[in-house]
């Protein structure tokens, strides 16, 4: 485990957070998925430190996101907490196993769990889930204004797919360091009736509570290099920032491809690098 | 009024950081070069926290139960990930 923080670590650190989050920032994730192979394949911290530092920049993207004034339009609270309740106690059971798993086993699960997410993607990038505006949303669905001002409609299907889809995302992200986003954006938008935004979004929003639960559990057991946290956190804000402000403006579809193109990237990246 | 608040702390949590890596950079063992990264954390983790909470309140407030229920049960969840950390 490392215990010192060299400055060109930090500095190395803070320029992978600026492209973590402008990333994160575009496709509505934490950027925990792009940091962690950063900084355990790249810059050679250990998996839980740098499962430790990935959690609290999921925390700071997520704040940057949720606080922008497009994306509380859009955010599905309701929804969000059911959801969240599941993630939580995912991430729970996460944080108790997390310590029992190898590093070997963690970087083949995030490969495994990455091209999958990567090819899901990629097959549903021209698939929408929006309705008409005069359909009943129901208990759990919602409405919101899209780019041209017209009013969609969305219903959620597949409740009890959604609920242990989030499930897992939260034992992953307490295992991984990742927000979980990249587990729960897919699905909701493919499975389960959500449109793109309003699955980023809310996930976006979740994934910091989530990132929470988990980010606690690492600082209790001395497991966080607040330097190095710090200084990623510092680098996810202004990437985040900067990315909000670009990806609001491209189409769904474009940001669907880029997403899972980055995802096969990080997947092979972490295959070819096992201990 | 809130949302403001909640963003504020970003910003405040962030300022810490930025100050206590400076500071580090000077005097590495100085407590008033790790004091302000450990306080920058610590907000930046009770933000989605706060969030929460708020929510929870305004849903009591308005009387939606379900929903009550749900962010109260999410609030236990993180308390027991903090204990199941310090143990």
């Amino acid at each position: 485990m490392l215990t010192e923080v060299s400055y060109s670590l930090a500095l190395l650190t803070g320029l992978s957070g600026i492209l973590a989050g402008a990333l994160g920032g575009m496709l509505g994730l934490g950027g925990g998925v792009f940091l962690v192979p950063v900084l355990v394949q790249g810059l050679g911290v250990p998996m839980p430190q740098a499962v430790a530092v990935s959690l609290t920049t999921v925390i700071a993207t997520s704040n940057v996101l949720s606080a922008s004034p497009s994306a509380r339009a859009v955010i599905n609270l309701r929804l969000g907490f059911l959801l969240e309740l599941l993630t939580v106690a995912g991430g729970l059971l996460g944080s108790i196993t997390a310590l029992l798993v190898t590093q070997r086993t963690l970087m083949i699960t995030f490969s495994v769990v990455m091209a999958t997410m990567s090819a899901l993607t990629f097959l549903r990038r021209d698939h929408r889930n929006n309705l008409p505006a005069a359909i009943d949303p129901g208990r759990w669905g919602g409405r919101f204004e899209d780019d041209a001002g017209q009013l969609v409609t969305y219903q959620v299907k597949r409740l009890p797919l959604a609920l242990a889809t989030s499930f897992v995302a939260g034992n992953l992200s307490t295992l991984l360091g990742i927000g979980g986003g990249v587990v729960k954006v897919p699905v909701l938008n493919a499975w389960c009736g959500i449109p793109m935004r309003v699955a980023a979004v809310t996930s976006a929003f979740m994934i910091g509570v989530t990132a929470t639960s988990g980010a606690l559990v690492y600082l209790g057991r001395g497991l966080l290099l607040p330097t190095l946290a710090a200084a990623a956190v510092i680098g996810v804000r202004i990437g985040s920032t900067l990315g909000l402000r670009f990806g609001g403006r491209w189409p769904a579809r474009r940001l669907k491809i880029l997403l899972a193109v980055v995802l096969a990237l990080v997947s092979i990246l972490m295959i070819s690098r096992l201990p | 009024m809130t949302e403001r608040a909640l963003v504020a702390s970003g910003y405040v949590s962030t300022a810490l950081m930025v100050y206590g890596i400076g500071a580090h950079v000077w005097r590495p063992d100085a407590y008033w070069s790790t004091a302000p990264v450990y306080l920058g954390l610590v907000i930046l983790m009770l933000t989605p926290l706060a969030r929460v909470v708020i929510a929870c309140a305004r849903y009591v407030r308005e009387g939606d139960r379900v929903s009550a229920a749900l962010t109260g049960a999410i609030l236990l969840m993180i308390a027991a990930s903090a204990w199941t950390g310090s143990r």
